[in-house]
């Protein structure tokens, strides 16, 4: 939290020194604290305000996750109503390009460039009581959240404060709130804007809404809330509506993914979508936890000492962090004492007196990093779940196959985190190429092997989510990015360039859930990349690409089949056209057509089995590397000594035939070793190649 | 195919042995349609032509085909092609063949059966090497020959010498051939080809056309009153089958049969065409009966030629591997292992290179047909020649 701390310009008057002299008291008069919202307004790209376009992503998302969380917390399934809508005309390029002529006029655009946008962002929340209400929307750093360690969407409360900031920079119009928290009592109404100089928020006007039992006409921030408790925010910014990967409409499609127990409605400029609730249970509420020693930092440690109303070391160690007992807090002292030439900490030395003084400060860190402590509780961790990751998924995306993992939480540097991974593939999202079989290009019987994920399905995309929050930006520098883009896909049927994306029809839905998210920035748009981390989504995406891997060689086998099918069938037509030649005009060929039809049927109609849940032999389309090889072996040894996530598969369009194996198609293996091997591969092409020999 | 209107032969109207072949190739039909009724994967069973299955008969001194059989299902991908190829050539040979009284080309086939399958761009034969293996399973299986399926190869080899034949009703003296001599062609039965009169004393085969060419324009053959025939290296089917004919038909003045001697270079190809004159080849060998000659006399060029006749370094060819490793397996065929043969094929091996017949033009342009040949006839069994 470095950054929410006052910063000095120090820096600034010091480079100014070189050139001139100045005195240390003229330096001393421009040194002067900058309030942290001053800070921000200069720094807003933090924050996530660096372009209209994503202000108003931002100014979205900090409001859902606001508002989901408030629902989640009060236990009401959420009901969320997102409106965009621009206020008050601006020139539009496609305008300008109109008047003067240009070529580009005709082309729709899917922006219309930077205007006055309205966001507002209605929940069927709990409300907020109106003395909070100018404190949670008008000062950054101001929240429920900050506080304490729990699995929740915001993770800072800066952010809504910080969109109104925004809104009343780039506008000068004022956030308004309207909020109600029961059924009898009134919506209470307020706009605010925040005293950037003070970081205090300043109410402009209040009231108290009238009762209306219906949607009304007039200012859509000003109607009254017609759950039974909610809170609508709207917020007015220059902003810039643009649909697409990092729009506000992919934001929501994804939201609504990682979140099937919400209903959200978005009203876009253009369109409205309802997005339904698949889900009818609310995740269970996720515990709260104090901090674990191994996640404090030395400064944050100073500032807890110095903080506390413990009156003795041992009492601040055991009830300001997690899995501390007394037993814990002497080696913690005893520790210490080795670090430190007096060795007077005792365990009823008052917290206040080590802050005070640096090197007990120091000692007492070290020694909190030496000493073994239990990782902390992870059950208090909620995950979205396969079956829901499952179900989100086919909500949104019709695809033939569905897989998900949720991995068990573990721990990095004290925080409890859990990685969860959900595949969809083919479906809707292979469009592409819709002559599943191209007769033309079985010249010779290599053609008859295509890969099922080839190329021109265009690279996996990607969604990432950190507890439920969609993350958009930074997809490059994300950890997340990183394990997929490692992870050799080849193994598992699809083809990849080393080093990137997988190739193929496919979304992979990656959810990271901790206490706390370790984020490369303040904008919260990537996940840094620790250890523990990067383990635990390795193993969660090969076991998921795994159970993918054998879906694709399976149907990889059934379109081979399904071609061979088409192959014999123009065989047979040669077939008992000759035999027709021979046995002259008075044969029906009819029949003889009607039994080899039958024949192929049974004999290609068969179902490739496989062999469990194998492991493919590194034959992919491609000749795989040796160094993602050994990773990927490396991965399958950890896997034996741990328990497995909670799995769970759907495939849609496989239908698993009762008939036979076809083993009389032994002669095709050699021929399509350009496809991954099946576990039974080996003894089939030796059979094969015995012959050959013979 | 089938768009001009053909006359059909009735099946009384065919020949004997074309009603068995027509009655056959019926059988290949019936049994698929017998095969599909009963649910089952069409087959056909071909006999192996392979040197697996194959075996030197010591008695007959010929290579006879053993009984080993290959099915070839309908329902197997690697297969299948080659099945529907093989009705494919059956229909046509019954239906636009024997059934019109026409012989037509193993190329002519080639494309009769060439066409796409349905809508696609694959075709049913793309290459004549295909179609070629295909009509030889034809043969074996139905125990029929080539030309009894009324197909025939294309020409190759040419033959002169004092002898009098007809071809295709012609009357032909094979004295007055010119430079070219009389084109062999690929069918030579009795009712195509049949001997009116012969002054031969013995018959040479001549690996190398060019060779052969010297030894017309030589009139080797009028000297020494032989018959010269050439394959143009490994001697096809029509000059095979002619040689056997020759041999067991035509008779010397003297009332004996005509001795068969086999010029051909020295290196194992030359052995190898030796060995197909005279035991027939692993291909073919289910007609061994109708072509081997136990006893061709191998005349030349042997391994211990190098010497006798001091060939010089600027002629010889060094061995490479395969030359090598295909010696070392014709050491191992059972029609060559005895002494001399031993002898003879190690010897080569020994020297380390190959002759080709021309090289004897390095002692003088007709040294082959003044000195070389007269003096290895001359010398006999063993000495000049081998079996």
């Amino acid at each position: 939290m470095n950054h929410a701390q006052p910063v000095n310009r120090a820096v600034k008057g010091r480079s100014a020194m070189a050139r001139k002299r100045i005195t240390a008291e003229e330096m001393a008069r421009k040194q002067k604290a900058i309030s942290i919202s001053e800070f921000f307004s200069k720094n807003r790209h933090l924050l996530g305000f660096d372009n209209p376009t994503k202000a108003v992503l931002t100014t979205v998302k900090e409001a859902m996750d606001n508002a989901l969380d408030a629902c989640e917390e009060a236990g009401v399934l959420p009901d969320i109503t997102v409106t965009i809508r621009e206020n008050g005309k601006a020139v539009t390029r496609a305008d300008l390009n109109v008047k003067r002529g240009k070529k580009g006029a005709a082309k729709p655009k899917s922006s219309n460039g930077p205007a006055h946008y309205l966001v507002i962002v209605e929940d069927n929340g709990p409300g907020i009581v109106k003395k909070q209400v100018k404190s949670i929307f008008g000062k950054l750093l101001y929240g429920s959240k900050f506080h304490r360690l729990r699995q929740s969407r915001g993770q800072q409360g800066i952010g809504i404060s910080a969109a109104g900031m925004y809104g009343v920079m780039t506008t000068g119009r004022p956030m308004k709130i309207s909020t109600k928290t029961g059924k009898r009592k009134p919506t209470y109404y307020c706009e605010l804007k925040l005293d950037t100089k003070t970081n205090e928020p300043v109410i402009i006007s209040e009231c108290e809404l009238p009762r209306v039992s219906g949607d009304e006409p007039g200012d859509p921030a000003k109607r009254d809330i017609l759950s039974d408790h909610g809170t609508r925010v709207t917020i007015e910014l220059l902003g810039d509506y643009r649909k697409g990967r990092t729009g506000v409409d992919e934001y929501i499609r994804q939201t609504a993914i990682s979140n099937p127990h919400a209903k959200i409605t978005f009203n876009a400029p253009d369109a409205s979508f309802v997005y339904a609730r698949v889900v009818d249970e609310l995740p269970p509420e996720p515990k709260e936890i104090k901090p674990h020693p191994y996640g404090i930092e030395l400064g944050q440690l100073g500032t807890m000492l110095a903080a506390t109303s413990e009156g003795t070391l041992s009492q601040f160690l055991r009830s300001e962090f997690s899995q501390v007992s007394a037993t814990i807090a002497n080696q913690i002292v005893v520790e210490a004492n080795k670090n430190i030439a007096g060795k007077d900490i005792t365990t009823r030395s008052r917290p206040s007196l080590i802050a005070k003084s640096q090197d007990k400060l120091r000692a007492l860190f070290k020694a909190i990093q030496t000493v073994r402590i239990r990782r902390p509780r992870v059950d208090v961790l909620v995950p979205i779940g396969s079956d829901a990751i499952i179900a989100g998924l086919k909500k949104e995306i019709r695809a033939d196959f569905y897989t998900a993992v949720t991995r068990p939480p573990t721990v990095y540097r004290g925080n409890p985190f859990l990685v969860e991974v959900g595949i969809a593939f083919g479906g809707d999202l292979s469009k592409p190429d819709p002559n599943a079989v191209d007769l033309n290009s079985i010249d010779d019987a290599d053609d008859l092997s295509h890969d099922v994920g080839d190329d021109r399905s265009g690279p996996a995309r990607i969604l990432r989510y950190a507890n439920r929050v969609p993350l958009q930006y930074k997809q490059s520098d994300c950890a997340i990015t990183k394990v997929i883009t490692q992870t050799n896909w080849r193994n598992y049927g699809l083809s990849q360039k080393r080093g990137q994306l997988p190739y193929g029809p496919m979304e992979i839905m990656v959810h990271i859930a901790s206490v706390w998210v370790p984020f490369t920035s303040e904008s919260k748009e990537a996940v840094a990349d620790y250890d523990a981390i990067h383990k635990e989504l390795k193993r969660c995406i090969g076991e998921c690409a795994r159970k993918l891997g054998t879906y694709v060689r399976k149907r990889a086998a059934q379109q081979r089949e399904a071609q061979r099918r088409k192959i014999f069938e123009l065989y047979i037509e040669e077939v008992v056209q000759a035999v027709k030649r021979i046995k002259g005009d008075d044969f029906d060929p009819d029949p003889l057509r009607d039994g080899l039809v039958a024949i192929a049927l049974q004999k290609t109609g068969a179902d490739i089995q496989e062999d469990g849940e194998t492991e493919p032999e590194p034959t992919g389309p491609n000749p795989p590397s040796d160094g993602l090889d050994a990773v990927a072996a490396s991965d399958e040894d950890d896997e034996a000594d741990e328990a497995g996530g909670v799995e769970a598969d759907i495939e849609i369009g496989v239908q698993p035939d009762d008939a036979e194996p076809a083993t009389l198609f032994d002669g095709l293996e050699d021929k399509t070793s350009r496809q991954p091997a099946r576990a039974s591969g080996g003894k089939r092409s030796s059979r094969r190649r015995k012959r050959a020999a013979g | 195919m089938g768009k001009r209107r053909v006359p059909r032969k009735k099946i009384k109207d065919m020949t004997a042995r074309d009603r068995e072949v027509v009655a056959a190739l019926e059988n290949m039909a019936d049994d698929i349609v017998k095969a599909v009724g009963n649910g089952e994967d069409p087959r056909f069973q071909i006999p192996v032509r392979a040197l697996s299955n194959v075996f030197f008969n010591t008695n007959r001194r010929i290579i006879e085909m053993g009984d080993a059989k290959i099915d070839r299902k309908f329902f197997n991908l690697s297969m299948a092609k080659k099945f529907m190829q093989t009705i494919l050539i059956a229909s046509m040979c019954k239906k636009e063949l024997l059934e019109t009284g026409k012989t037509t080309s193993i190329r002519d086939m080639y494309y009769m059966i060439k066409h796409s399958i349905g809508k696609t761009r694959e075709n049913t034969v793309d290459d004549q090497s295909e179609s070629d293996p295909i009509i030889e399973d034809i043969e074996v299986t139905l125990e029929t020959l080539r030309e009894e399926l009324h197909l025939f190869a294309s020409n190759r080899g040419s033959m002169v010498g004092p002898v009098i034949l007809e071809d295709g009703g012609d009357t032909i003296n094979l004295t007055k051939m010119g430079t070219g001599g009389w084109s062999v062609p690929s069918i030579v039965e009795p009712d195509t080809v049949k001997f009116k009169e012969s002054k031969a004393q013995f018959i040479l085969l001549v690996e190398k056309d060019a060779v052969w060419r010297r030894l017309n324009e030589d009139k080797f053959w009028k000297k020494h009153k032989c018959i010269l025939i050439t394959g143009q290296g490994q001697p096809p089917r029509g000059v095979r089958r002619m040689l056997y004919r020759m041999r067991n038909e035509l008779r010397t003045p003297g009332g004996g049969k005509l001795p068969v001697y086999v010029f051909v270079d020295n290196d194992p190809w030359g052995y190898y065409i030796y060995s197909v004159i005279k035991q027939g080849s692993i291909n073919l060998a289910y007609e061994s009966m109708r072509m081997a000659i136990p006893d061709a006399r191998f005349l030349g060029l042997s391994a211990f030629d190098l010497e006798k006749y001091d060939l010089g370094p600027d002629v010889q060819i060094k061995l490479n591997k395969q030359d090598v490793a295909r010696t070392k397996q014709i050491l191992n065929y059972d029609w060559f292992k005895s002494k001399q043969w031993q002898k003879e094929l190690k010897k080569m091996l020994k020297n380390g290179v190959k002759l080709e017949l021309e090289a004897l033009s390095s002692k003088g342009i007709s040294f082959v047909t003044e000195e070389y040949l007269p003096d290895k006839i001359k010398a006999g069994k063993g000495k000049g020649w081998l079996v």
